[in-house]
């Protein structure tokens, strides 16, 4: 193992055990602690967010709703996967509800019609795969993004989901599945 | 290897966790066949796009807006959380209780750690239960398969007409899949015995005999076919889904054996 892969994974150590200890400190009263969580995770979460939601202003709710969703459920947190890794669980959750919110609303079908007549003659590269992403189901989505843009490993993923690691494999082969129909109806 | 063999393995082909005779035999197939070739490629494109675009996401993080500079927690929050505290401040003997009960609950309920918070909007993602805790042994499934099939026997040499599917249910512990070819006449006219061909969760950790995949499921039950690296000991490791997550027929074989060979070497076998 060369030094730098170790003080890499020291640093990752380092992080996720003070992590544990803000969380300790946050359920001990102290919201300083549980705001130093927020801006150590923010960006992370936010990032998952706008990759699920396709858009800043559902990121932002996400992400506000994600971070109150975990300080009132703080105490459920007991250190066995990343607080990270908790933290997207409950994003994704956040998610799905927005997405489920919006597609019940009669805006959001309009929405929705109109994206899927959209013309993507003018994406490109990244944008084209953003907006391939966007057109599957939250579940394909959530995985694509997880394992892609977070690069987590299909046991992270797994923490992250809440399912077993066989699970998120499959679910990974059939999202690829999805995504590759729908990238190559999109490409100019 | 046939056209509809080849497509099952050209994703996982595509992404580079293929590996060994499987993936000769698909390089092999798409240098003759243009159809299967332009699939690959298809796949390739689509997957590289992906790739990339998370490779960029890593130099080019999104930075969240100025909104998102403070978090505003809801004013109840707040309180409730300096109410109970306050409380247990003011009152040593309050705390201790609280501090007993929460210990009483963590060793009670070890099932349920690291859960998300509760509420009608996380039902979508309900935790299951760790592996560990779910991997009934060989004789919890036996027990409860007995009044259902017979024993298991080696069933190697044999092919079954079609697998079934069967849930068994451990005292305590979530379902056990299980997956049992059925008695009858196989394609080669021999009487069969009913014989278990794969158990999720595997029983491989404890020691039970390897499990042989002999069934090809009917090929409209298939969703997907994937051969991936185990991250802890490096096997390869087969992965087959069967059925549809959302009716319940949902199953998934695991093996070390490429579920697709043995079908082929028990054929030959016979």
């Amino acid at each position: 193992m060369t030094g730098s892969v170790e003080s890499t994974i020291e640093g990752a150590v380092a992080r996720q055990d003070h992590d544990l200890q803000l969380v300790l400190q946050a359920r001990a009263g102290d919201s300083n602690a549980f705001d130093e969580l927020f801006t150590r995770h923010r960006r992370y979460v936010y990032n998952i967010c706008h990759r699920m939601l396709g858009n800043a202003e559902d990121a932002v709710d996400a992400t506000q709703a994600a971070f109150i969703a975990a300080f009132k459920g703080l105490a459920r947190f007991r250190g066995e996967a990343a607080f990270r890794t908790w933290m997207y669980r409950i994003a994704i959750n956040e998610c799905n509800a927005i997405l489920r919110r919006k597609h019940r609303t009669r805006e959001d079908v309009e929405a929705a019609v109109a994206c899927e007549e959209a013309p993507v003659g003018d994406v490109q590269g990244d944008d084209l795969v953003h907006e391939a992403i966007l057109r599957l189901p939250p579940d394909m989505r959530a995985v694509l993004v997880l394992f892609y843009y977070q690069e987590l490993s299909s046991r992270e993923i797994a923490q992250a989901l809440g399912c077993s690691d066989g699970a998120v494999r499959v679910r990974l082969h059939r999202a690829r599945t999805a995504f590759k129909k729908q990238f190559e109806e999109m490409k100019p | 290897m046939t056209c509809r063999t080849t497509r099952r393995y050209l994703q996982t082909y595509a992404a580079g966790e293929l590996e060994g005779a499987a993936a000769v035999r698909v390089k092999e197939h798409c240098e003759q066949c243009p159809g299967c070739a332009g699939e690959l490629e298809s796949y390739a494109g689509a997957l590289a796009a992906l790739e990339q675009a998370g490779r960029a996401q890593g130099r080019d993080f999104l930075e969240p807006p100025a909104a998102l500079a403070n978090l505003r927690l809801p004013v109840e929050a707040q309180n409730g959380r300096r109410l109970v505290w306050g409380a247990a401040l003011a009152n040593g003997v309050l705390a201790a209780v609280l501090a007993f009960m929460a210990f009483q609950f963590v060793s009670q309920r070890p099932a349920e750690r690291d859960t998300v918070p509760a509420g009608p909007e996380f039902a979508a993602v309900a935790p299951e239960k760790t592996p560990e805790a779910a991997v009934p042994s060989a004789g919890d499934v036996q027990a409860e398969l007995s009044h259902t099939v017979a024993p298991p026997v080696q069933a190697a040499a044999r092919v079954p007409a079609k697998p079934v599917v069967v849930r068994a249910r451990r005292a305590g512990a979530e379902k056990a899949v299980v997956v049992v070819a059925p008695a009858g006449p196989s394609e080669a006219g021999e009487t069969l015995e009913p014989a278990v061909v794969d158990v999720r969760p595997p029983l491989r950790d404890e020691g039970a005999p390897a499990v042989v995949v002999v069934a090809e499921p009917e090929e409209e039950q298939v969703a997907s076919h994937a051969a991936m690296l185990d991250e802890d000991t490096g096997d390869r490791v087969f992965y087959t889904s069967v059925g549809d997550e959302k009716d319940g027929s949902y199953v998934m074989l695991i093996s070390h054996a490429d579920p697709l060979d043995a079908v082929a070497a028990a054929a030959a076998a016979l």
